[in-house]
């Protein structure tokens, strides 16, 4: 019965009910360079001087969406769309 | 994708704005728990997002941390104006790889309105000055200063 059902949707082109939803966010990003600060060599301690890097980032928090300041962004404001590009 | 973008590039240190609390707990914590990062976190009075620094934990110790509340504070002779509800965050980082080595880094999300010109550049003074007294604990080492509007 079940064979026959899956034949049936095969045949009439029918997703599969059972399988994961297509990921259809596109999840990459901008690789941006890491930009380097000159270093007064006169400072630097010794001859092995350690090096560090520094993000700042706004992450965009949900709280401040609202539809009244972005009215053409459609559904990128709801939380389960906007959630996969920031939490 | 934040996870994506983070994970690629794991800074040293990160400043982070607009962290919304709600998603503070369920997402961010075990973000930073995941790739090894201490942090902290400040929200100013009545907002339900906030400022937070990180910093690889194998790297950096917290030694001292000021909470800068703009709305309490007075830039030069200029005293607080109206509530904004804006704050800076400044922490000083003992390096533990470099004997005596460390960092004070300063972040800030600071006044909203595009016509707040004027309460931006006093919130700006007021971390600036804050982040250099806050410093002077330890003044051999360099000071980071980073943030939004």
């Amino acid at each position: 019965m079940i064979a026959e059902k899956e034949k049936k949707r095969i045949e009439l082109g029918l997703p599969d009910p059972g399988a994961a939803p297509l990921d259809l966010f596109n999840h990459s990003f901008s690789i941006r360079p890491i930009l380097r600060i000159p270093v007064n060599k006169d400072e630097t301690s010794g001859d092995n001087p350690v090096s560090i890097t520094v993000m700042t980032y706004n992450v965009l928090a949900q709280a401040l969406i609202q539809r009244r300041i972005f009215p053409a962004s459609g559904s990128m404001l709801e939380y389960k769309v906007d959630s996969q590009a920031t939490p | 994708m934040l996870t994506n973008e983070f994970t690629h590039y794991q800074p040293t240190i990160a400043c982070m704005q607009e962290v919304d609390c709600e998603q503070y707990e369920p997402y961010f914590i075990p973000l930073f728990n995941t790739l090894q990062y201490d942090h902290v976190l400040l929200v100013g009075k009545n907002k339900r997002h906030g400022i937070l620094i990180a910093w690889k934990r194998e790297r950096f110790e917290m030694v001292r941390r000021r909470d800068i509340h703009y709305d309490f504070l007075a830039a030069g002779g200029v005293g607080p104006c109206m509530y904004t509800g804006n704050v800076g965050l400044c922490l000083g980082l003992r390096d533990r790889v470099t004997e005596g080595g460390g960092l004070c880094i300063s972040t800030t999300h600071l006044y909203w309105h595009p016509r707040g010109s004027y309460e931006r550049q006093k919130q700006a003074g007021i971390l600036v000055s804050q982040t250099v007294e806050f410093a002077s604990s330890n003044p051999e080492w360099p000071i980071i200063i980073c943030g939004g509007t």
